[in-house]
């Protein structure tokens, strides 16, 4: 699933835009259906992987699929509506066109990831490509000891996903969510006022038997993964979503390249152990 | 494969006519700008004798603007047409050696095991390329220290060298052997000896101690981190040039553009890593925000961080970089002069 998929990689695959729904003033994720029914029944990628989003004639940028692999026929994409192609997606009514190529980029360690406890540690829009993960989760459940999702937003307007965080994760047996936002006028059932310090205070990660993923701005980055050290993490089980533009997808324009290594094929997810050994440029 | 022949410079001309008939002829030409790489329609337009001209034929397979594919919208419903991939075969006649191992370093980044870009692909099948060995190099020209020479044979279908009143001809590989025709004459042991005096000579010229030995002593991160990268970045304006003359750089984005009636189009245009705006993610995060890193990064993609994913720099050593520099930067010294502390 490293490699698009077609023999033309430049070449996306013409979707049908089912359902939009807000997630807060700044994103919203969109529903797509491919055109092709056989590719649509049989289109298959990992949590962590984007997609290539065109809106024809204004451009294409890369966003992650946020639905769980398990959903057959759709696919969910999440999208910054400030953005060049989400200030159109907003736009488009239901039935309206759409080209996706992908998937691209390794994704998260699935394999790896079975039979552990897995922390999903997400700041703001950090929670996007964890998303699709969680969902994974939710509909094989047996396959995790535990899920811990440990959210943090600047602010209660930039939670994401509420419904799933405050609902079907929230109430599932194998999950156990944190949700903290920095400012926070009056304390709620599920959402409580914190920093990145009492977030993991409160959510207590323990390293044995566990991953951790970890995706939200380069300071949220450098302070999770100085936290998860400081507990014993080890670096091979701490996987970070490095911040990298997206353009080709498949390694040849050069827009996500850090070091030696195209993050648009086999990044963005990257283990503390392969980060130590490249620029430090996140 | 290799055999060797004579042609005389005047019948250049009409080996090049006998070509046209079968092949579209790309050929230096002194066209009142600059020395370029044309179609031609006369074997008489090509010329013979040139220095190193300000851009290689990268642009015929990786073209400043590329068509990837066009849409149509109908009522809603849209259709994806991808570009057509040419037909017809072409010779380049004129070659500088170092150029055709470029193609052969754009073929790696081109030419993926998990992904191909059908269209250079294609370009690359479909040309013969004739290469012109450069006996007189020119002064920049530092492309046996880059791992490549005046007369690097490799990537190339035929190499010609300049012997005054004819070319002593060497024919490299089947596509050379095609096009090889009743102008050419029988090779004579005395050209073969003046060849390898000629080489000799011209590799003696093309070089610079890059003295990168002292590279294997530190670790990539250690070299990214050198206080160094922070002073010789400071006469760089960030025009970006030094890309797009580069014959190696394959660096790109793309553009749509809408067009009446529904139509609309996608096409790759060429990019620069200097820009600031070049590695901004999509929700507007720059991993390289100042000039510093982004010259930093330029210099060692082909110098390390290429080399360590390859095992070849991701240079030729043609010396354009440092020709069309408005700050007259020089890249073999600043790869010669790395300070480690």
């Amino acid at each position: 699933m490293g490699a698009l998929r077609r023999t033309n990689v430049f070449i996306p695959d013409v979707a049908v835009l089912e359902k939009k729904k807000q997630e807060n003033a700044q994103m919203a994720t969109f529903t797509f259906r491919f055109l092709d029914a056989l590719l649509a029944r049989s289109f298959d990628f990992l949590p962590g992987q984007l997609t290539l989003l065109s809106v024809f004639g204004v451009g294409e940028e890369a966003w992650f699929y946020t639905s769980s692999p398990t959903s057959r026929g759709m696919v969910d994409v999440t999208v910054s509506l400030n953005s060049r192609t989400g200030s159109y997606l907003a736009l488009m009514e239901r039935g309206q066109m759409v080209g996706l190529r992908g998937p691209s980029g390794m994704g998260l360690p699935l394999q790896l990831a079975k039979g552990r406890r897995v922390y999903l540690i997400a700041q703001n829009s950090g929670l996007v490509p964890l998303r699709s993960f969680a969902n994974y989760a939710v509909d094989q459940p047996t396959e995790f000891e535990r899920i811990i999702v440990m959210n943090l937003v600047d602010r209660e307007s930039s939670l994401l996903f509420s419904d799933e965080l405050f609902g079907v994760w929230m109430g599932h047996s194998i999950f156990e969510v944190y949700v903290m936002s920095q400012e926070l006028e009056r304390e709620r059932e599920g959402l409580k006022r914190g920093d990145v310090n009492y977030l993991f205070e409160t959510a207590n990660p323990q390293p044995e038997n566990s991953l951790a993923f970890v995706a939200g701005s380069p300071d949220f980055l450098h302070a999770c993964v100085k936290h998860l050290v400081q507990r014993n993490f080890r670096d091979a089980h701490i996987f970070v979503f490095i911040p990298r533009k997206f353009s080709c997808g498949f390694g040849i324009c050069g827009g996500c390249k850090l070091g030696e290594r195209y993050v648009c094929v086999d990044g963005p997810v990257y283990s503390m152990t392969e980060l130590r050994k490249l620029p430090p440029e996140f | 494969m290799i055999h060797d022949a004579v042609l005389l410079k005047p019948k250049v001309k009409y080996w090049l006519d006998n070509l046209l008939g079968k092949y579209e002829v790309i050929a230096p030409v002194d066209t009142g700008r600059m020395i370029e790489y044309v179609p031609i329609s006369r074997g008489e337009d090509a010329l013979l004798e040139f220095g190193t001209p300000p851009l290689s034929p990268k642009g015929y397979f990786f073209p400043k603007s590329d068509l990837m594919f066009s849409t149509q919208s109908h009522r809603g419903a849209v259709t994806v047409q991808p570009a057509p991939i040419e037909a017809r075969e072409r010779v380049i006649f004129g070659v500088r050696p170092f150029d055709a191992r470029a193609l052969l370093i754009m073929d790696k980044q081109l030419i993926r095991q998990n992904a191909v870009d059908v269209y250079y692909q294609a370009r690359r099948q479909r040309t013969t390329l004739v290469g012109i060995g450069a006996h007189k190099p020119d002064v920049l020209d530092f492309s046996v220290s880059a791992g490549s020479g005046p007369f690097d044979e490799d990537g190339l279908d035929m190499l010609f060298y300049d012997m005054e009143k004819e070319f002593y001809v060497m024919v490299l590989t089947e596509k050379g052997k095609k096009i090889v025709d009743d102008n050419f004459a029988p090779a004579e042991e005395h050209h073969r000896k003046l060849a390898r005096e000629m080489k000799q000579r011209a590799e003696e010229k093309a070089k610079y101690d890059l003295n990168m030995e002292r590279w294997k002593r530190y670790t990539p991160l250690e070299i990214f981190q050198l206080p160094y990268w922070s002073e010789v970045y400071l006469p760089c304006i960030e025009c970006g040039a030094c890309t797009f003359v580069c014959p190696t750089t394959v660096y790109s984005r793309t553009v749509d553009v809408e067009e009446e009636g529904g139509r609309g189009k996608r096409v790759r245009v060429w990019d620069s890593p200097y820009l600031e705006r070049f590695a901004v993610t999509t929700e507007g995060y720059n991993p390289r925000p100042t000039l510093r890193d982004r010259f930093r990064d330029w210099v060692l993609e082909k110098f390390l961080f290429f080399p360590l994913e390859t095992g070849v720099l991701n240079c030729v050593g043609c010396g354009r970089c440092i020709q069309h520099c408005p700050t007259q930067i020089d890249f073999r010294k600043i790869i010669a002069n790395v300070r480690f502390e």
